[in-house]
């Protein structure tokens, strides 16, 4: 798509680099939150694999 | 944001993709599991979101189309839900970012979702690294001449990148 000349303020390089690294941050915050949050269950589910224990229904 | 609906995603995608908490999260065949979340975007212009996409074991990942279709299928239904602008920033681990941004344009830039988005991408490179950004639109947005124009503005200040 065409785009026609711009007739608004657009941003200075430096505000667009600190955007960016503020996206970057909270990209990578994110990612550790994500990995941290799987990892935990792993860990749970080898935790309960490893005991030796499963629920049992009752009969 | 409006949250999504899985069972439009699911009439589409290869991979069943569930809710779990506020992330969306499914598992290929070869046993990946990938979570995709958008978060708020801190422009002052439009409203966008940023797309992230986390394979959450690290696992090695062998080629997988259906990671792709799925990943559009997610994002077909986040415009449906959301008439706004979508922003996605490469990953830097490893060093990749330029690979990934040009495979996640790939992946985007099929004949059938042309017809509806438009894209762009840059090569920011700061004093230390390198991000690569990609814009997803939608063709019909009253206001996407001057969205573009001003990304492309703004992009121009940096080294371009062709998608």
């Amino acid at each position: 798509m065409e785009t026609k000349t711009l007739d608004c303020p657009v941003r200075t390089k430096e505000e667009i680099l600190s955007w960016l690294n503020a996206a970057r941050q909270r990209k990578e915050a994110w990612e550790k939150k994500v990995d941290a949050k799987f990892a935990e269950r792993l860990r749970s589910k080898k935790a309960a694999a490893e005991s030796g224990y499963y629920d049992l229904e009752w009969v | 944001m409006n949250r999504l609906v899985t069972d439009r995603i699911n009439e589409h995608s290869p991979y069943d993709v569930e809710y779990d908490d506020d992330l969306l999260v499914f598992t290929t065949e070869h046993g990946l599991t990938y979570a995709v979340d958008f978060d708020d975007d801190a422009n002052p212009y439009f409203t966008a979101y940023w797309l992230n996409l986390r394979n959450v074991y690290g696992q090695v990942s062998p080629s997988d189309k259906k990671v792709a279709q799925t990943l559009i299928c997610i994002i077909e239904e986040f415009f449906r839900q959301n008439a706004d602008v979508l922003l996605y920033i490469c990953s830097s681990a490893d060093g990749h970012q330029a690979q990934r941004a040009r495979l996640f344009m790939r992946w985007f830039n099929g004949a059938e979702q042309q017809k509806l988005y438009v894209s762009r991408t840059v090569e920011v490179k700061g004093e230390d690294k390198t991000e690569y950004v990609a814009l997803l639109a939608q063709r019909n947005r009253p206001d996407i001449e001057k969205i573009l124009a001003r990304f492309d503005a703004e992009s121009a200040m940096f080294n371009a990148m062709k998608p």
